[in-house]
């Protein structure tokens, strides 16, 4: 919910519950003024009544009116007098009507009497109706007011806030460093903007550590790296080495190219985590794959394997060309690595997808890990284990969904661009 | 030809040293900015090995200078850091090449003896070896004047052979010459023996002598036995 809106909310409940009880208090009190004059009114007409029975000869020869009917009363009687509402059929106006009822006793000329006078009580009632719509009109001006007002605080007062908001959604590391300080006139704005510069300056430090600290440790490896594998270029030179020494050369250069090959993807997995490849290109998948096959020519008919191509022409996807180079040798590479001595590789792909299958052994990497660093098949010593976590991460980084499926001795990825 | 070695680690420095040094080149080196800008206006040399990240200054920055002058010298950068800015900038700035660490000594010297190739006989650029007749300029191979019709990578091979002729070169430095970035992830470099074998056939095929040979299986050699 927006700002607005459920600020206007909590108002829209406050105001109702005051109009409400407000209203209510109105009514009543009003209500009990109207009464209070009315009852006044009858009590003097009661005594004015009352008063002029003396100038009458018999009270019987009077005759009873409409709202003034006084009957003899068999006994006193103390009752006090008593008010009260009573409805009444009006002949006139075909409806029923309240009145306000005076019932008093009175001693005339040794005999009980009991007077009973009645007032309308229609004028009342109008005017007590005439104020709910008055309520209710000011009900909604206080609404549209709210509303108004509202809608300016937000404009006006919230703007600093909404302005700050917008770049901190567009904010990127690459583009700026952070989210300078912008002075507004509201004292928790500009603790908000200073905290925000704060905070993204951080992030921009800490991003510059990570890829510095990505970068020299990178350098500090293949800098040792680099003395191992031209000490052993020099060292196989020498015409005194036994066998078993050549042996024990060959197991290390095994094990640099290991290293250096664990190096570079941990590296670029970080180059990756960094976003240090924002520039995007078209790229025809054809291509790139015909141009990758040719590379790995060499491996694939090591294995006997036998590849299908099924691409479409024009299938094309806009992303980093270095990316998308290391994303399908990957997925190549592995589909050979992975597969059997004669076996097949399977590409198919359009614009929207890519799958690529190859025969080979169950895994004993479950399909749902298979994904993380350094899970590998545990037949496979050779592998770093790098090459998948390198392809989700790159699919990551362009918004693709990656999947594993392993069916009928086929092993298959599925990438949905 | 006069070779100056830029390059802060010890090791490092030594090692591309004695490996030029066997191939017949007078070499020198430097380990910091200040050490190498002094021997750069002090000597001339044919050829400069420059390491990026170097104590008192960058490889970068050195080239820079060094271009002012206008020396006719090849550059090939060496650096640890496999950045694409870098490279592109090295390039840019007048370096001929540039080596991410680690490297293998064969490239070096197969990349430094083609820049130098390039450099020195333009437009008449021939690698001669007894029988044998490289035009690296056309890519085409004569033996005993007849030309032979090698693949890309059979001819690749040879010319590697042919740079670092009489040293031992491991199946590793053939993979990385050959293949690049894409070996990284290959289970064994048994394929190489099939492109070897090719390169073999066909040269003996048309008159030449047998000069690779099989070192224990670690790597081969290009010798006139």
């Amino acid at each position: 919910m927006k700002l607005i809106q459920k600020t206007t909310l909590y108002y829209l409940a406050y105001i109702l519950i005051i109009f409400i009880i407000g209203a209510t208090l109105f009514y009543f009190l009003i209500r009990m003024v109207l009464l209070d004059s009315i009852d006044e009114g009858l009590r003097q007409e009661r005594d004015q009544i009352v008063n002029n029975l003396m100038y009458e000869r018999e009270i019987e020869e009077l005759i009873p009116s409409k709202n003034v009917i006084i009957h003899k009363l068999p006994s006193y009687s103390n009752e006090k007098d008593e008010y009260k509402i009573v409805p009444m059929f009006d002949q006139e106006l075909q409806e029923e009507i309240d009145y306000r009822q005076l019932k008093s006793n009175f001693t005339y000329n040794n005999g009980y009497y009991q007077i009973t006078i009645r007032h309308s009580l229609q004028e009342a009632e109008t005017l007590l109706k005439g104020l709910f719509p008055i309520v209710i009109i000011m009900f909604l001006f206080v609404l549209t007011g709210v509303f108004l007002i509202n809608q300016l605080i937000i404009k006006k007062l919230w703007e600093p806030f909404y302005h700050l908001l917008q770049l901190l959604r567009n904010y990127d590391l690459n583009k700026s460093k952070n989210i300078p300080y912008q002075h507004s006139n509201i004292q928790e704005f500009n603790e908000l903007s200073l905290s925000v510069e704060k905070m993204t300056s951080r992030i921009y430090n800490d991003f510059l550590a990570q890829k510095e600290f990505n970068e020299n440790a990178s350098h500090e490896l293949q800098t040792p790296l680099a003395v191992i594998k031209n000490k052993l270029d020099l060292l196989i030179q020498s015409a005194n080495l036994k066998e078993e020494d050549m042996e024990a050369v060959r197991a290390i250069y095994a094990s640099v190219r290991k290293l250096t090959s664990l190096n570079k993807g941990l590296n670029l997995l970080s180059k990756i985590d960094n976003r240090q490849f924002v520039q995007t290109e078209t790229i025809i998948i054809k291509n790139i794959i015909t141009r990758l096959l040719q590379e790995f020519s060499d491996q694939i008919q090591e294995k006997e394997l036998k590849v299908t191509i099924n691409i479409n022409e024009n299938a094309s996807i806009n992303a980093n060309a270095i990316l998308t180079d290391i994303l399908f040798s990957n997925l190549i590479s592995n589909a050979i690595k992975h597969n059997l001595f004669g076996g097949e590789i399977n590409i198919y792909a359009t614009s929207s997808h890519f799958s690529i299958e190859n025969t080979g052994k169950a895994l004993s990497v479950s399909s749902e890990t298979m994904f993380g660093r350094f899970k590998k098949d545990s037949d496979n010593p050779q592998s770093i284990g790098l090459g998948l976590a390198i392809v989700k991460k790159i699919c990551d980084s362009f918004g693709y969904t990656v999947q594993y499926h392993h069916e009928n001795s086929y092993h298959s990825l599925h990438i949905t661009f | 030809m006069k070779i100056l070695v830029i390059e802060d680690e010890k090791e490092l420095r030594k090692s591309i040293v004695s490996y030029l040094a066997h191939e017949g080149y007078l070499c020198e080196s430097a380990s910091t900015f200040d050490e190498a800008k002094e021997k750069l206006a002090a000597y001339k040399y044919d050829c400069l090995v420059i390491d990026i990240n170097l104590p008192g200054g960058t490889g970068l920055d050195l080239i820079r200078e060094f271009k002012k002058t206008s020396s006719e010298a090849g550059i090939i950068i060496i650096s640890a850091r496999n950045a694409l800015e870098d490279k592109l900038t090295g390039l840019e700035i007048g370096a001929d090449d540039y080596l991410t660490k680690p490297f293998h000594l064969p490239e070096l010297n197969a990349r430094i003896k083609s820049i130098i190739r390039r450099r020195h006989f333009k437009g008449n650029n021939e690698i001669i070896f007894n029988e044998i007749k490289v035009l690296p300029d056309s890519r085409e191979v004569y033996i005993f004047d007849t030309p032979v019709v090698l693949t890309a990578k059979e001819y690749d091979l040879l010319l590697f052979f042919l740079s670092n002729k009489g040293r031992v070169v491991s199946k590793d430095s053939i993979a990385e010459h050959l293949w690049g970035d894409y070996i990284d992830q290959a289970d064994s470099f048994d394929f190489i023996y099939t492109h070897i074998k090719n390169l073999r056939k066909k040269m003996m095929q048309y008159g030449s002598k047998d000069y690779i040979s099989s070192v224990y299986g670690i790597g081969y050699k290009f010798l006139n036995s």
